[in-house]
């Protein structure tokens, strides 16, 4: 998969540095220049078969999706702790908890010896996530982009190798320290849409699943459809179905230990 | 007595009568904060005569457990047990229930209580992601026995990897008293590997759906109530089984060898609609309870009767019960005797006479002795010969067959009773007389004789017949 601009990630770093002066220059200019840093990957435009009905217009039609870059990464701690001393509002101490809760980055009090660096970002809030991505140009993926892309299995895999890794992760014996970015790869080259973390979306609430699940089939609402085109042996929609049941219970202030985030870019 | 003292001892009296007055009105109903047990603990009965206002603070967390020896799961827990802790309140309770999802957890978790009237038992109320609370409050307007469960989506992952447990709203007036109360659930579990292997292993969808669990325990794990962990009773004891169904699939069938429930609660309810019960059936998300005084000493095992689960899968407890004898109730084993009927050593069996196709060449008799075999011999002596220790002798490499044709033929003509020596081995048994054709006798003889290393002899009819006198 050709990636945005033909580089490849080692580089990053002599490239943000360029962005940086580059942009400095633009801004003195009075133009605002997006600075990316992280390697994006297009996903090509195509259809997302919902399973959970979404409002009563679209019931589970399949939805078109649009072309749109998506970060090839989870942001790393690395990531964010440069984004945070550029922005040091969104240092813990300064950030109001309507904007995130008391958990933001909680782990960063642990060791440094258990510091992964590129492991990924958590305890961000919604807030927080968008933040970081706005600061890049970028923006957060939506709920049908990133199933979309997530629902797109391994070179050579099908929806089980999807599910398997899925299942793989609900059942593993919990790491202390969340592991490296980089052990999951779709057949887009996107690593660790699952195995790893839960990720923000920009409209995490925007799929009325109420706190029940099975109320909403007579609420008419959403489940209630996923589960009528649900096949009884459709393992991935099921084990996905934990995705929109996490979403449902999230408020933008929200943090928690296996919830981070990644960026998308409009073509 | 003077006009004002009557007067100032009205007043004494319309005082103390407005202090009580206002005191009873006034009281403040009793907060409390729920007191939890883990199975197969019970809380004790609740005294009350009031209701009140009960705090209940249960936390969801995920943590890696024993399922059997050598076996672990990931389970997902209500108080960090499978089952989850016992939760006893009482009939018109105002319960503020606050669920704690520990900030360790990966998955959002939520709580149906099936004792709760309202959206979703409660779970409406209480989808709470990692390192979230939520609360909400209900009324304990009903009494019994409930199954409560984790209900986010998916529901069944949710309940096939641990997560349930029993509130027992307590009727007003009470269950009768006994001395013994235990908890128990039973659940199922379906891994990624077959029943027994090895390591931690991850749930499988596939088997979920299709019902066939490779695990089916009392309490979470197998022989979590058996040995040291046995429940406990003394003879004499009135034991009460508060027992629930966790599911997500199977139906229990709910039994203790060597006992009869005297009353059963069924279905969880309030009413013992039922004396004398030998096995209740327990739905999935579903209770019982079950009383039973225990007369005598022994060990009682709890089963679920659909009996293959319990010899198989692993749902089996344990009650000992302790004290002294009781010699007119169960008596134990007073005789061990042979049972020979008819008075006659020797058992003729009757076998179905089909004329069976005459064998030319010794490679025939051989075939067809082998189909002889198989259906009269090899119950006893093995599908390789080789008998079973200190029972029945073995046929392969024997001394005592290749010493002696006629001998062999004799004793299947007539069967066989006492003790012989086979291959240094005493056996005292008895084979019965089987009622085969000289033909067959000649085939399944000469069968025996072609395998595991004997003689290779060949028996025919005529020597048969020649033998029967």
């Amino acid at each position: 998969m050709k990636d945005y601009h033909g580089c490849t990630r080692i580089n990053t770093d002599k490239r943000f540095r360029v962005f940086v002066y580059i942009s400095l220059y633009l801004y003195i200019c009075g133009i605002t220049f997006p600075l990316l840093s992280s390697e994006l990957v297009k996903v090509p435009a195509g259809v997302y078969k919902p399973f959970i009905k979404v409002d009563a217009e679209s019931a589970t039609k399949p939805i078109p999706v649009k072309s749109f870059y998506l970060d090839k990464y989870l942001v790393t701690k690395k990531d964010y702790s440069e984004f945070i001393s550029k922005n040091p509002k969104w240092k813990k101490e300064n950030t109001p908890q309507i904007f995130a809760d008391e958990g933001y980055l909680d782990d960063w009090k642990t060791k440094k010896e258990n510091f992964i660096l590129d492991s990924p970002v958590t305890y961000i809030s919604w807030f927080s996530a968008k933040g970081y991505c706005e600061s890049q140009g970028k923006r957060l993926p939506n709920a049908y982009e990133w199933e979309y892309a997530a629902f797109i299995p391994p070179i050579g895999g099908n929806s089980k190798t999807v599910d398997k890794e899925i299942m793989r992760w609900y059942g593993e014996k919990k790491p202390d320290h969340l592991p490296s970015i980089g052990r999951y790869k779709n057949a887009l080259g996107i690593y660790d849409l699952h195995g790893l973390i839960w990720e923000w979306v920009y409209d995490f609430n925007s799929a009325s699943v109420t706190g029940d699940s099975r109320a909403d089939s007579d609420l008419e609402s959403s489940l209630f459809c996923g589960a009528g085109a649900l096949k009884a042996n459709d393992f991935s929609n099921y084990a996905a179905y934990m995705r929109f049941g996490y979403r449902a219970g999230l408020k933008g202030w929200y943090t928690g230990k296996y919830l981070g985030f990644r960026c998308a870019k409009d073509l | 007595m003077k006009p004002i003292a009557r007067k100032f001892g009205h007043i004494i009296i319309v005082l103390i009568f407005s202090i009580v007055w206002f005191s009873a009105c006034n009281k403040e109903p009793v907060m409390e904060e729920a007191k939890l047990t883990y199975a197969p603990e019970v809380p004790p009965p609740i005294t009350r005569k009031n209701p009140a206002k009960v705090v209940i603070n249960l936390e969801t967390k995920e943590v890696v457990g024993r399922l059997a020896d050598g076996v672990e799961y990931t389970f997902w827990t209500f108080g960090g047990t499978v089952p989850g802790p016992f939760i006893r309140i009482r009939e018109g309770d105002d319960v503020e229930f606050n669920l704690h999802n520990h900030p360790s957890s990966k998955m959002p978790h939520n709580i149906d209580l099936h004792a709760v009237t309202g959206q979703g038992g409660g779970a409406g109320a209480s989808l709470t992601v990692p390192g979230r609370s939520s609360k909400f409050s209900f009324k304990a307007i009903n009494a019994g026995l409930y199954i409560y469960h984790c209900a986010t989506s998916p529901v069944g992952m949710h309940i096939a990897n641990g997560m349930y447990g029993l509130i027992f709203v307590e009727p007003k007036e009470g269950l009768p008293k006994v001395d013994k109360e235990y908890y128990i659930v039973q659940s199922e579990f379906y891994t990624n590997g077959k029943h027994g292997a090895p390591g931690l292993q991850g749930f499988n969808m596939e088997k979920a759906l299709t019902e066939t669990p490779d695990y089916v325990v009392f309490n979470g794990s197998v022989g979590s109530l058996t040995d040291n962990k046995a429940l406990k009773a003394k003879v004499g004891e009135t034991v009460r089984l508060f027992v629930g169904n966790g599911g997500p699939n199977l139906l229990s069938s709910f039994h203790v060898i060597g006992e009869i429930f005297d009353s059963v609660y069924t279905e969880g309810g309030t009413v013992a609609n039922q004396k004398n019960v030998q096995t209740t059936l327990v739905p999935a998300g579903g209770s019982a309870i079950v009383d039973f005084k225990v007369e005598v000493p022994s060990t009682l095992i709890l089963v679920d009767h659909s009996i293959f689960r319990t010899f198989n899968k692993g749902s089996l407890g344990m009650l000992k019960v302790e004290g002294e004898e009781n010699k007119t109730i169960y008596s134990g084993k007073q005789e061990d005797t042979v049972y020979l009927p008819e008075g006659s050593a020797i058992q003729r069996m009757k076998t179905e006479s089909v004329e069976a196709p005459k064998a030319k060449t010794k490679a025939e008799k051989i075939e067809i002795g082998e189909r002889v075999f198989n259906t009269n011999c090899s119950a006893c002596h093995m599908k390789e010969g080789q008998g079973v220790p200190n029972v029945f002798p073995p046929l392969a490499k024997s001394d005592y067959l290749n010493a002696n044709k006629e001998r062999a033929i004799g004793i299947l003509l007539k069967g066989l009773t006492g003790e012989i020596t086979v291959n240094g081995q005493k056996y005292n048994n008895v084979m019965p007389h089987l009622e085969l054709s000289d033909d067959d006798i000649a085939n399944v003889l000469t069968y025996v004789y072609s395998k595991w290393e004997n003689k290779g002899l060949e028996v025919s009819a005529e020597e048969v017949k020649k033998n029967k006198k």
